[in-house]
């Protein structure tokens, strides 16, 4: 992120460098935001996303401080997943294709149309 | 220099919990995924030991023991191999109870149309007997069973028939509030092992109360003992049900159990179907509900420090799954989900449902999870066009909120749910009850795990393994 600011004193705007959190890791985080936020992404020039935030209820009590330090770690923590994902998942193909391959004697059933 | 195997992390205050599709787990603190990632850990560590033991990184890009981490996994996942085992007959909608929280709607006892008939009874049981599963498990349920004590009699005589050349196992299972259960019916049960399976709230005043009938603690009690007395002591379990009521009394509930002869007792919430989805505020009942748990399973561990061996199945069904690589065969907590795969409903009026749960919502004339009649052929219920609906949204690994979650393979996938109490069978996760009760339970149970280790780590062995310390 490159920066968090609180406009007119309800959305939250957040700045995200593409080239440090991409959009699978932008999509993850705000997916679990989504239930208290009405959520809207914009890019940019120069690979900046810009995300509003805008809370679904009135009586949202949560800091901004508190909201800055949740969505950092929540950036930081889904880069990491990202990178097992992206490292690891040619692995898991492997594993799963190794795992059930004697799973492939299918019975062929007749369906009715 | 080491390369990373799949696995998920879950932040736990200041510790952070791994785990992967193996059924490995590790505690860690704070920081410590991000210095994994970053190629931060020495190979002198401790951690780094650790880690290559539990399959969270490798010394490979391919590790020399993938066909071991293959077979780990398959034996994870076997559970798929029996396809549906468990065969749940509802063999009427009435009842002799007025249960406060009644999740089947069931009827008056005196009510007529909704018992099911011969025919379509048999046509459930040749069903049952295409299910490629060596074990069967015939269940019947109600409203109450033994008001139609002859159907159960005709349901098992049949199977038995069936079985002759079948050659199965099978396992009877009579879920009966056992207020009545007559000596012939329990003498017929005696001759094929047949098992009962009950409920008991916890103290007599509690009981009655979410039992809407004064006398039927006693009723319930007697009729446990009776069943104990003619088919034997591990011929019956119970099962509570946590109404708004029961969450006051978590010592109270447990000592009702253990003064009624039972060694084991599963912390069970409520369900939004039947009457109980007239709650009106479940994300409150729920958190309630945690709570409940864990005060309840606190009692349970100081009485099991104490010396009295007793058993909370549901905290053991989650460490079977943290701990073993072994499937629990719990529907609720599988992926692929249990509807279908391990479960399927055979309704008192010849519908097929997916679930118990299933059919439960056709009550309200919702029949979105119907996959046919029970005289429609094998292949077209169990692997139909709803069946593969279904099958898009059933795994845990695949849906979003689920796919990066460190306790996908400890929990289970719910369309069934999700549709009853988000009206979408893929669900939100962010505002899912139920993700969020069993994301709180297992917190709980790590914490445990990291912060007690010594201390409940010998008990959750021995209940796990069912030997007593």
């Amino acid at each position: 992120m490159t920066d968090i600011r609180l406009v007119n004193n309800k959305t939250i705007v957040v700045k995200v460098d593409t080239s440090i959190y991409d959009n699978w890791v932008i999509d993850k985080v705000l997916y679990w935001w989504s239930q208290d936020y009405t959520i809207t992404r914009k890019n940019s020039s120069k690979g900046i996303q810009t995300i509003f935030l805008s809370p679904k209820r009135t009586n949202n009590t949560i800091s901004l401080e508190t909201i800055k330090e949740r969505l950092s770690t929540d950036f930081i923590d889904y880069k990491n997943r990202h990178t097992i994902f992206k490292e690891t998942s040619n692995l898991r193909d492997i594993l799963f294709a190794k795992a059930f391959a004697n799973c492939d004697d299918f019975i062929e059933f007749k369906f009715k149309e | 220099m080491y390369y990373l195997l799949p696995f998920h992390f879950r932040v736990l205050q200041d510790k952070e919990v791994l785990t992967n599709d193996l059924g490995d787990y590790l505690i860690v603190p704070r920081g410590s995924v991000d210095r994994i990632v970053n190629r931060k850990i020495s190979e002198e560590e401790d951690l780094f030991k650790d880690l290559l033991g539990g399959f969270f990184v490798g010394t490979q890009p391919i590790p020399r023991l993938i066909e071991n981490m293959a077979t780990r996994l398959a034996t994870r996942k076997s559970f798929l191999d029996d396809f549906t085992s468990l065969h749940i007959f509802v063999l009427t909608l009435r009842c002799n109870q007025n249960c406060i929280y009644c999740q089947a709607s069931s009827h008056d006892r005196r009510d007529s149309g909704y018992d099911m008939s011969e025919d379509d009874l048999r046509a459930a049981v040749d069903l049952m007997f295409q299910s490629p599963s060596k074990h069967l498990t015939m269940e019947f349920q109600g409203g109450e069973p033994t008001l139609v004590s002859k159907l159960i009699r005709s349901g098992i005589l049949y199977a038995e028939k069936k079985n002759l050349t079948e050659k199965r196992s099978i396992t009877y299972v009579i879920c009966s509030n056992c207020v009545y259960v007559s000596d012939d019916f329990l003498s017929f049960c005696s001759k094929f092992n047949v098992v009962f399976s009950t409920s008991l709230d916890g103290p007599e005043f509690l009981h009655n109360h979410n039992r809407g009938k004064v006398s039927s603690y006693k009723r319930v009690t007697s009729g446990i003992q009776k069943v104990r007395n003619v088919l034997g002591n591990d011929k019956i379990s119970a099962l509570m049900t946590t109404s708004e009521e029961s969450l006051k009394y978590p010592k109270e509930i447990v000592d009702a159990y253990l003064e009624n002869g039972f060694r084991s007792i599963f912390l069970r919430a409520l369900n939004p179907y039947g009457l109980a989805r007239t709650n009106e505020n479940w994300l409150a009942y729920y958190d309630s509900f945690v709570h409940f748990y864990k005060e309840s399973l606190d009692y349970i561990l100081e009485l099991n420090k104490n010396g009295v061996f007793f058993v909370e199945e549901f905290t053991t069904l989650i460490l079977k799954k943290i701990v073993t690589p072994f499937p629990i065969g719990f529907v609720d907590l599988q992926t692929p989900s249990g509807i279908i795969n391990g479960v399927i409903v055979y309704n008192y009026d010849g519908k097929v449902y997916a679930s118990d749960e299933s059919r439960m919502l056709a009550e309200y004339k919702d029949y979105t999870f119907c996959l046919g009649r029970v005289t429609d052929k094998y292949e077209d219920l169990f692997y139909g066009e709803r069946a593969q609906k279904l099958s898009r949204i059933w795994s845990t690994e695949c849906i979003a909120g689920c796919s990066e979650c460190a306790y996908q393979s400890i929990c289970g996938a719910d369309p069934v749910r999700n549709y009853t109490t988000q009206g979408d069978s893929y669900g939100f996760r962010p505002s899912s009850t139920i993700c969020r009760k069993n994301r709180l339970i297992i917190d709980h149970i790590f914490s445990l795990l990291s912060s007690r280790a010594e201390e409940v780590l010998p008990i959750f062995l021995n209940w796990i393994t069912g030997t007593r310390a």
